[in-house]
């Protein structure tokens, strides 16, 4: 027998796929929503030390950030290769640790390369033709 | 290393039960789309197996995917004649009265090497006696003689043979299957009866017994057992 192929097992593959596919949207979404607002944070961090010269201000947003990150490691580590997700640990490691010698250059170069790692996150997820080919 | 342990032992029992589930009973003789099944699954099964940075979904996710969609292709060409020829081909003649058709031989890329070669394997050497031999979908070769160089049957003969019909199990490896006793409308003290006539102890003595539909046994004992 080469196959099975009643219909109950057609509409079960048909329901398999469906749900994955929503799931997986619903998650790129949620990534989404998730990394957003982080990098928000960050970029509102390197405001305070470039514009107001506010380092304790610009280190707490950044912990807050690593705080975040860690809560929801879990998750991360469930959904995404666990190299992206130990990449932006260590750069926020290597951010904080700029933050608290106060060395501007340095920092603003690790918080440009911090936000493009969050950013591929979840733009590697995004449905698109370049993404796809 | 606990941890490939672990993931191989998910992965492997999530393809059995995946496809188990979604219905695909065997892998015996492959159509094209079911071989490339079988590769693409293996090689991603792989990956999250043993590159451990890889989290367990990115394996699964394809996996369940390929699956599902086998699943509805397999549907779908049962349902339509035009899907499946489109999927799975046609099966071509090769071999017709008793002549080799060298364009179909072309088409599908088989060489006089490889039709003789199948062709001993059918125990039919002389193409002048093969009535028509066809290439299956699944890369088989169908070989038929022409009626009078097939084998007498009993029926030709006017034999009326004995139909002892198909034999199930009943005893295997020491375990009683009582529906199949049951299902040749027998009991426990028949079965014993026989065991008793065979000089059998216990079932567990038994690696293997059989009943025919003409309630005839045969049985094997267990290596131990056996003298």
């Amino acid at each position: 027998m080469k196959g099975v192929f009643s219909i109950k097992g057609f509409w079960i593959s048909l329901g398999i796929l469906v749900a994955l596919s929503l799931t997986l949207i619903w998650n790129t979404q949620t990534l989404t929503n998730y990394v957003t607002p982080l990098q928000e944070k960050l970029v509102e961090a390197e405001r305070l030390v470039s514009q107001e010269d506010d380092w304790q201000g610009a280190i707490a947003l950044t912990e807050e950030v690593y705080k975040s990150w860690d809560e929801h490691k879990t998750y991360l580590q469930i959904s995404l290769p666990h190299a992206q997700i130990e990449d932006i640990f260590s750069i926020l490691q290597e951010s904080l640790a700029y933050l608290k010698y106060e060395k501007i250059g340095e920092y603003s170069a690790t918080n440009e390369r911090l936000l493009f790692e969050m950013g591929l996150i979840y733009e590697m997820e995004t449905l698109s033709i370049r993404n796809i080919l | 290393m606990i941890i490939a342990l672990i993931r191989t032992i998910i992965l492997y029992l999530f393809i059995i039960f995946g496809i188990r589930l979604l219905g695909k009973r065997q892998i015996g003789q492959l159509e094209p789309s079911e071989l490339v099944l079988s590769l693409i699954i293996a090689d991603l099964a792989s990956v999250p197996m043993q590159d451990f940075g890889i989290p367990l979904i990115i394996g699964i996710i394809p996996i369940l995917t390929l699956l599902s969609i086998s699943t509805i292709l397999s549907t779908l060409t049962a349902k339509s004649i035009r899907i499946r020829s489109l999927l799975c081909g046609r099966p071509s003649y090769i071999i017709q009265d008793g002549k080799v058709l060298p364009d179909e031989m072309k088409k599908n890329r088989l060489t006089a090497d490889e039709l003789m070669e199948e062709l001993r394997l059918c125990g039919c050497v002389d193409i002048r006696k093969i009535k028509c031999a066809i290439l299956e979908t699944g890369g088989r070769l169908s070989v038929i003689p022409y009626d009078k160089e097939q084998a007498v049957t009993a029926e030709q003969m006017n034999i009326n043979p004995i139909e002892n019909g198909l034999p199930v199990i009943v005893v295997n490896d020491g375990h009683l299957i009582k529906h199949n006793l049951t299902d040749r409308n027998l009991d426990v003290p028949w079965l014993n009866r026989q065991l008793e006539k065979n000089g059998i102890q216990n079932i567990k003595d038994l690696f293997l017994l059989t009943v025919d539909e003409k309630n005839n046994i045969y049985y094997t004992l267990q290596s131990n057992k056996a003298s």
